[in-house]
């Protein structure tokens, strides 16, 4: 490769990597200009109406980051470090195909739950409908992630725990669990930035449409930051209409970002988005 | 071991200390290496055998924790700093790794590989290169008819020797070997010394080592190094039966060096 | 004696319940999939098996053709953008001392959520006075997908790379040498099945093109099914009225099936190289 081949990738490189890395902050300016230009023009925006979409946001994201990641390190330990061969195989092809059920197919499930519970305004129901929706996708990510930092780890350190006397369950939990403690926390931390984000399953538990829909009444409470921009995304006509939501979107994008810092600062490490 | 004539400085280290983070690696080591001699570095595991050998070719380059300060010059050149093609120096100053590594392709293009980097593109003037270098490693015999074989397959003696091969093809001036025998056994690590003590008049090598025997045999000038620092060199017979310090002293007789201070 | 202790059996640590947690983890989540799967199936293949009918493929193929439209034209931008950013980022030296940064930066861009991206796009779009496409959706997919393409090519191009790229560099390689001709051939196989995880996160993808276009317009638009929704958005619209219920499953099982085949072929893509890299 001449030199001057060589110089003409890396600087293809370089730009290709600084235009992903302005993503961010790119989406950061345009969400920020918006909300104040919705302040300048004294578009409507009620902060105490977004309270509730605030707190269930937190809620949901807490809720699905926690059972979601124990669900799935749980399931991965059983899978990689106790299960026979056969289990193995099959759980890792059940989990994988859950893993790809794309989040409308979570939502229209989670939408025929809401059909055939006769509970319906009930909010702590459409809460719990929507947390197990959102538990079962974050299961799914943390799954196939503590898999592969379980395959990551050295085979001498089962072979230590086996030659100490330890069975299988043993090696999970006094050998395995430990080696992964860190990874674990920035496990969770990533997915409690991905639950935070989560929108288009609970979209479609309380519906696109809300007016039209017979499954809207009474089922606000599960409705989020993220899931609200997708309703006013769907409707907007103009752009007054859509500024209104701007504060809400930044507020939005600044929990995810400072979700990831936070792990960092915690674990050091957040292996994924 | 023959006598030598008085030879010119090779490489220059002057006040060098390496950090990872902010642990010091290696703390203002001073040194310097006559031309086509041979020199073995030795030490306990963590004293800075292998980060010193890494800056003698920039390869903490690699590591974007390491700090560099202090100074080496190679042929009277400054090889720390920026603007130094490291490229061309990385060709000058080869290495050998404890692990032999195979780039994922045939025999004959993992020697050659140095030489296409280098832009090189004559399909000749490269295999007549590739085939001075297998001699010169001691593969020829074995590898002319398997150069379109794939490497990886090659038992792990072998790909040592051809990592030689490898490096030999540029045409280096300096060679380097960290621990090269430390996964091998003891017959195999044998043939590689061999090699090694072959190319002792044409290059200047410098040998990190855990095993006292080989620096003894393969070294002209041995030097004992010790957390980060360099405790003592001179030459290899004298070092090895009247070592000046206590900590080289208990280092050779197989004791705790840090015992031997307190 | 000895004889005797040694032909005992080995006193075991057996943990029942840590055991039966982990497995009722396990077999909670494979259930799951199980009550999804049958849930769309039940309420879906009826749906489907009508829409095979003689009225069927016709309003099947406009979301068809728009998921298949969106995806052509937002894969290869998100695809060369993504593995030439992590060609630059797969060696220290092309970044310098900002190399780590670089690094931390390119992992916290994909946790900026999707539904944010998408709602940016639409003010932008609506600021400049853009009418709401399928190309302009497809665009917006491919930014949205470049941070994930770049995850993935990173990962392909850096596993079990370490030593090779020190091999390389000992031997006076330049580094976008190194990537070029040792480490994109051996990615190879990694970054196919990259390309198709994309392709179906595309597809599966809902949210961004349903704010960016509105998810008010009817399903197709005049004859040409260019004006058509994507699939995933086709179920979006639908998925909270009860009445279409069983539309919806259908086309959810639909997608979903597509996505399992696309999933299925990029594993089967990357598990030759998995084996390949061992040897090494």
């Amino acid at each position: 490769m001449s030199p001057a081949l060589e110089r003409f990738f890396v600087t293809a490189a370089r730009l290709c990597a600084v235009a992903v890395v302005a993503i961010a902050p790119l989406v950061g300016l345009v969400v920020f200009a918006a909300a104040v230009a919705s302040l300048v023009r004294h578009v409507e925006f009620s902060w105490d109406a977004s309270a509730g979409l605030i707190a269930a946001t937190l809620a949901l994201g807490l809720v699905g980051a926690t059972l979601g990641t124990a669900l799935g390190v749980g399931a991965a330990l059983y899978a990689v470090e106790i299960a026979t061969p056969a289990n193995r195989q099959l759980i890792k092809a059940l989990v994988g195909a859950l893993h790809a059920v794309p989040a409308v197919g979570y939502g229209v499930a989670a939408a025929g739950l809401l059909l055939v519970t006769p509970l319906l305004p009930n909010p702590a129901v459409t809460f719990s409908i929507a947390a197990t929706v959102v538990t079962v996708m974050i299961a799914s990510v943390v799954f196939v992630q503590m898999r592969r930092s379980l395959s990551a780890l050295p085979d001498q350190l089962r072979e230590a725990a086996t030659a100490a006397g330890a069975d299988a369950v043993a090696t999970a939990l006094r050998a395995m669990l430990p080696a992964l403690q860190r990874s674990i926390a920035g496990i969770w931390w990533a997915s409690f930035a991905l639950a935070l984000g989560e929108a288009t399953a609970l979209q479609m538990i309380f519906g696109a449409a809300s007016a039209k829909s017979a499954l809207s009444n009474g089922v606000a409470i599960s409705g989020t930051l993220a899931s609200m921009l997708l309703q006013v995304g769907a409707s907007a006509r103009g752009v007054d209409e859509a500024l209104r939501f701007a504060p809400a979107a930044l507020l939005l994008f600044a929990m995810t970002i400072a979700s990831v810092f936070l792990g960092r600062r915690a674990v050091g490490h957040v292996p994924w988005p | 071991m023959q006598e030598r004539t008085p030879l010119e400085t090779k490489i220059e280290v002057g006040k060098l200390s390496v950090w990872y983070g902010s642990e010091p690696a290696l703390r203002g080591v001073t040194f310097d290496v006559a031309s086509k001699t041979t020199t073995a570095l030795i030490g306990e595991g963590g004293s800075g055998k292998s980060t010193l050998m890494r800056a003698l070719n920039r390869m903490h380059d690699l590591n974007p924790e390491a700090r560099v300060q202090g100074s080496i010059k190679i042929d009277g050149a400054e090889i720390l700093g920026a603007g130094v093609d490291t490229a061309r120096l990385r060709r000058n100053v080869g290495m050998v790794f404890a692990r032999p590594t195979m780039l994922p392709t045939t025999i004959g293009d993992n020697v050659m590989f140095g030489l296409a980097a280098q832009g090189v593109r004559d399909e000749r003037s490269m295999r007549e290169a590739a085939e001075r270098a297998l001699r010169r490693a001691g593969l020829w015999e074995q590898m002319a008819d398997k150069l379109d074989a794939p490497a990886s397959p090659l038992p792990e003696d072998t790909q040592q020797r051809l990592s030689i091969a490898r490096a030999l093809a540029v045409d280096p001036d300096v060679l380097l070997f960290d621990d090269p025998t430390a996964m091998l056994d003891p017959i195999a690590a044998l043939s590689i010394e061999d090699v090694i003590a072959r190319l002792r008049r044409d290059h200047t090598i410098i040998i990190a080592t855990n095993d006292l025997q080989q620096a003894a045999r393969l070294a002209d000038i041995t030097i004992y190094m010790a957390n980060g620092e360099i405790v003592e060199s001179g030459d290899t017979p004298l070092l090895f039966n009247k070592p000046g310090d206590v900590r080289t002293e208990a280092f050779l007789a197989g004791r705790n060096p840090r015992g031997a201070v307190s | 004696m000895a004889i005797d202790a040694l032909s005992d059996k080995p006193a075991r640590m057996f943990r029942p319940l840590p055991a039966v947690v982990f497995a009722a983890c396990a077999w909670l989540l494979c259930g799951s999939v199980i009550v999804i799967v049958g849930w769309l199936l039940a309420n879906g293949l009826p749906k489907v098996v009508s829409a095979l009918g003689p009225r069927g493929p016709e309003s099947a193929i406009g979301p068809l053709f728009a998921t298949a439209y969106i995806t052509v034209l937002a894969l290869p931008p998100a695809a060369a953008v993504g593995v030439f950013a992590a060609m630059g980022a797969s060696d220290v030296r092309i970044f310098g001392a900002a190399a780590g940064s670089m690094r931390s930066a390119l992992s916290l861009v994909g946790s900026v959520p999707t539904v944010i991206v998408a709602y940016a796009a639409l003010l932008a779009a609506a600021a400049v006075g853009w009418h709401p496409s399928l190309t302009g959706a497809a665009f917006v997919f491919a930014i949205v997908n470049m941070p994930l393409m770049t995850g993935l090519a990173l990962r392909a191009l850096t596993t079990r790379a370490a030593k090779l790229r020190e091999v390389a560099t000992a031997l006076g390689a330049p580094p976008m040498y190194i990537v070029i001709s040792v480490l994109l051939p051996r990615a190879r196989m990694r970054l196919r099945s990259a390309y198709i995880i994309v392709a179906t996160q595309i597809i599966g993808g809902a949210a961004t093109i349903a704010i960016l276009a509105g998810a008010n317009v009817p399903a197709s638009r005049g004859a040409l099914p260019i004006h058509a929704w994507p699939l995933a958005v086709h179920i979006w619209t639908r998925g909270s009225s009860a009445d279409v219920y069983g539309v919806t499953a259908a086309s959810a099982l639909l997608l979903a099936v597509l996505i399992w085949v696309l999933q299925g072929i990029a594993q089967l893509r990357a598990a030759p190289e998995s084996a390949s890299q061992e040897d090494l």
